[in-house]
């Protein structure tokens, strides 16, 4: 080997110096232009995936998000009770509630070109109920849905085989949005996987699995509904849902610009971002049903009414809320949330922690206290199976405070954390005493229904197994009553019992956390807390 | 040479055969109905789930699902997801494409720090530097690679801004998930190819070699390297099938579409076609991989002679 000069050493180096200082810069300068986001396309860091974009078959609130952009909803939900036209410009419902009358706007176009008609509403519908559709979701929304009738090209007539009050809910959810018929016949099982055609301010340009999907402007929009103040197209040219499962990197990509907006902000994130200069933290108390405990009815020990009011008096959720939720989650007292149509305040005073109150009714019922400190009655021992699944992380540290909670008192409460198969064949089969529950929603009735009614008790999502005539009736009422004031009394009256009853425990309501970067601006969410919708955002830098 | 590649390609169908009735078997033995947790935690009538179930054709007799599966094959047909009714070979394709470009560089990655660390180590072997090298893939066996990925993005992505925090799409945010997997990978090589040198650096056959006045470069490529890498490169190909199908966390982590992802996610649906079309692909490359390491042993050794 030739020896090399001492000059051309030095000079060899300082090139090798050089370049490496230059690859240093590469990435940044490389790094600059991919979060050089401009102010025409939001990135969406979404929490994770979904099952498929059609937004009838699916049963993730992620997809309705999405969704909501590319379809436009009949009404708009303005608040508990208040609806607002979308694409229906009036509507009547018949005094029984089991038959609602649309007037469609006359200048809606699909984005395939086709025209919006009344007969796209019934085509949307119907597929609902198809079994072939598989619907989830949107066929929890349609209720008792009978047929639709197409009265001419821009009425539609929705008929109910039973008084349904709570259509408009539904007809505000994206689920129940309207989609393209002609698009529907001519991608068969591929609507939703790789076409979704709506009437909705962004189109679906393209899907990829599990890392994102990008929507571009709807050029042709110009059916803003008026509760928008805006009526033509969106100002963003694009938004792009990126898929970020992870809560870290999605809260990293934040940080560095990568995705403007963000879903899903953990609970130890929250003081951070609230105190931010340059983000801003949205933070909108979720509607529906709190994490909560249901028990069991038909498995002992809780079917003993005496140890499902220990329960309810074990359980401290002040702690809980801090320990766990960092209180950021509130207390809840209600199978309702305090923002939902006829939550009654009175139940925050009927069921307070008190453990001494709790021992004091397991002595009653004759649960004794046994050698260990746990409870026995004859020859059984006071010990609860709870099933949980192994995500999210904080059902299990909601779970391990439960057990403390209730061994104070005497209560042994096993866990058996098991994954999504397992889990659910035990709770659908009864084979728990305890499992956790969370619902979101918008109309109490629906909420009630899932819960408590005895339709749904036997494998359903009545896990507590409770079957109640008086309650299966005051849900039906509550479905059938439209007068504000007679509805409010009958969902107070369901909760009342509910808690009489001592069906579920009822832990923490959660608030929907979503963030912003401070240069994009209205945004807005539905009261519900779910749907973040960028119709009327601007990114300004 | 050709007759044996090609009795090796034969043996592919009746092994692939074996696996299929295997992960079939297993799948239905295993609790949980695929209806039931389709349904979730959603409302839904004992009539639907029925329905439902008979739509998936979970109703037929056993043989029959089987048999109906392994007839579409021939034809490139793996069935439709029965969960979301994507045909399985479009899952596939979507993530083959990310899950090959992640392990390609994680593998690269791997290769690089593998060999030099371990090469390194062996030829200074009891100074400073192999004990330094040692330490290194010491730290890279015992490090969880979640932690390594977070630390990987916090530096790099959140400080100082180099490299993007999720892996998809642009090489740039192929950077922190190829050297995250690739590290951890790499200390496994690194310690397999110190010892595999120390141990032909003590043959006979070297001291001959260094001898006869060879320079210590060409003894270690010629004589020492390709002799020690007959149980390197044996463990080299099982791990870029590992890399390839096995890198769930880094693609959690990295937000990125992966093969491995979405085996682990069909399972937890019990997504039968899902699971069953993807563990047949990883086979499969479980299979063109031992066959090229086999076909390299020839290469390295002209001893061994394939008839």
């Amino acid at each position: 080997m030739d020896r090399i000069p001492r000059r051309e050493l030095l000079k060899r180096a300082g090139v090798g110096i050089g370049t490496l200082a230059a690859s240093q810069m590469l990435p940044r300068w490389l790094l600059d232009r991919a979060y050089a986001q401009g102010t025409t396309a939001l990135t969406y860091g979404m929490a994770g995936g979904f099952d498929t974009l059609d937004v009838t078959a699916t049963t993730f609130t992620r997809v309705g998000r999405i969704a909501l952009h590319i379809i436009d909803p009949l009404v708009w939900a303005l608040g508990p009770g208040q609806y607002a036209p979308g694409l229906a410009t009036s509507w009547t419902v018949s005094p029984d509630a089991t038959a609602y009358t649309f007037s469609l706007r006359q200048d809606v176009k699909f984005h395939d070109g086709t025209p919006l008609t009344a007969d796209a509403v019934k085509v949307t519908f119907d597929r609902i109920v198809d079994p072939n559709t598989r619907a989830q979701t949107a066929f929890s929304f349609i209720g008792p849905y009978d047929r639709s009738e197409v009265v001419d090209r821009y009425t539609v007539r929705v008929r109910f085989k039973s008084p349904y009050a709570a259509f408009l809910d539904g007809a505000s959810s994206p689920y129940l949005g309207i989609i393209s018929p002609a698009a529907v016949q001519k991608y068969g099982q591929d609507f939703g996987r790789v076409v979704f055609v709506g009437t909705g301010p962004f189109m679906l340009q393209s899907y990829s699995t599990d890392a994102e999907v990008r929507l571009i402007r709807n050029p042709n929009y110009a059916w803003g509904a008026p509760s928008f103040n805006h009526q033509g197209r969106a100002y963003l040219e694009s938004i792009v849902y990126r898929i970020v499962p992870e809560d870290a990197t999605r809260l990293a990509t934040f940080e560095t610009g990568e995705t403007l907006f963000v879903e899903d902000v953990p609970v130890t994130d929250y003081q951070r971002l609230k105190n931010s200069r340059d983000k801003v933290l949205l933070e909108i108390p979720q509607a529906g049903s709190g994490w909560s405990l249901m028990m069991n009815q038909t498995r002992s020990p809780t079917n003993d009414l005496a140890v499902r009011r220990a329960m309810m008096h074990a359980i401290d959720k002040g702690g809980l809320v801090k320990t766990v939720w960092n209180d950021v989650f509130k207390a809840a007292c209600s199978p309702l949330t305090p923002n939902m149509f006829g939550f009654d305040a009175e139940t925050c005073r009927k069921v307070p922690y008190n453990p001494d109150q709790a021992k004091r009714l397991l002595d009653e019922a004759g649960w004794r206290a046994g050698p260990d400190g746990i409870r026995v009655k004859g020859s059984e021992r006071l010990r609860l199976e709870f099933f949980l699944q192994t995500a999210p992380q904080k059902n299990i540290e909601m779970a391990a405070f439960i057990q403390a909670n209730a061994k104070q008192v005497g209560i042994e409460v096993n866990l058996n954390v098991a994954a999504r198969p397992a889990y659910l064949d035990a709770v659908r089969q009864g084979r728990h005493n305890l499992q956790f529950w969370w619902e979101t929603g918008t109309d109490p009735g629906q909420i009630l229904r899932i819960l408590f009614h005895s339709e749904n008790a036997g494998g359903g999502t009545n896990r507590n197994n409770y079957r109640s005539p008086e309650m299966d009736r005051l849900i039906q009422q509550i479905d059938a009553t439209a007068d504000p004031a007679q509805r409010q009394g009958l969902v107070s009256k369901a909760q009342q019992r509910a808690l009489d009853d001592a069906v579920m425990v009822y832990l923490a309501d959660p608030p929907s956390l979503y963030a912003r970067d401070r240069s994009v601006t209205g945004v807005w969410v539905d009261w519900g807390g779910n749907y973040p919708y960028f119709f009327n955002t601007r990114i300004q830098r | 040479m050709l007759r044996f590649v090609f009795r090796r390609l034969l043996l592919v169908i009746p092994t692939m055969v074996a696996v299929s009735i295997l992960v079939f078997l297993m799948l239905h033995l295993v609790p949980g109905d695929p209806a039931i947790i389709f349904f979730g935690d959603q409302p839904v009538t004992p009539e639907r789930l029925e329905l439902v179930r008979h739509q998936m054709g979970l109703d037929r007799p056993l043989v029959v699902q089987y048999w109906d599966y392994v007839r579409g094959i021939p034809r490139g047909d793996l069935g439709r997801s029965i969960r979301n009714r994507t045909p399985v070979l479009e899952e596939l394709r979507t993530r083959i494409g990310s899950s090959a470009a992640l392990a390609l560089a994680a593998f690269a990655v791997a290769v690089a720090l593998g060999l030099g660390l371990g090469l390194l180590s062996a030829l200074r072997r009891g100074t400073w530097v192999d004990a330094g090298a040692m330490l290194v893939a010491l730290a890279g066996v015992s490090m969880p690679i979640f932690w390594l990925a977070a630390m990987l993005i916090f530096v790099f992505s959140l400080k100082l801004g180099w490299f993007p925090a999720t892996g998809f799409g642009g090489w740039n945010r192929l950077v922190l998930p190829a050297v995250a997997l690739g590290f951890v990978s790499s200390a496994t090589l690194a310690r397999l190819v110190r010892s595999s040198v120390l141990e032909v650096l003590l043959q006979p056959f070297v001291t001959t070699a260094r001898s006869k006045g060879l320079w210590e470069a060409v003894v270690i490529r010629r004589h020492v390297l390709k002799n020690a890498f007959i149980g390197v490169i044996t463990v080299m190909g099982l791990q870029f099938g590992t890399l390839l199908s096995g890198a769930v966390i880094t693609e959690t982590v990295f937000a990125r579409p992966g093969v491995g992802k979405l085996l682990v996610d069909a399972i937890s649906n019990k997504d039968f076609p899902i699971v069953q079309g993807a563990v047949l692909f990883i086979a499969l490359v479980y299979i063109v991989l031992n066959l090229l390491v086999d076909l390299s042993y020839a290469y390295l050794d002209p001893r061994i002679r394939f008839e």
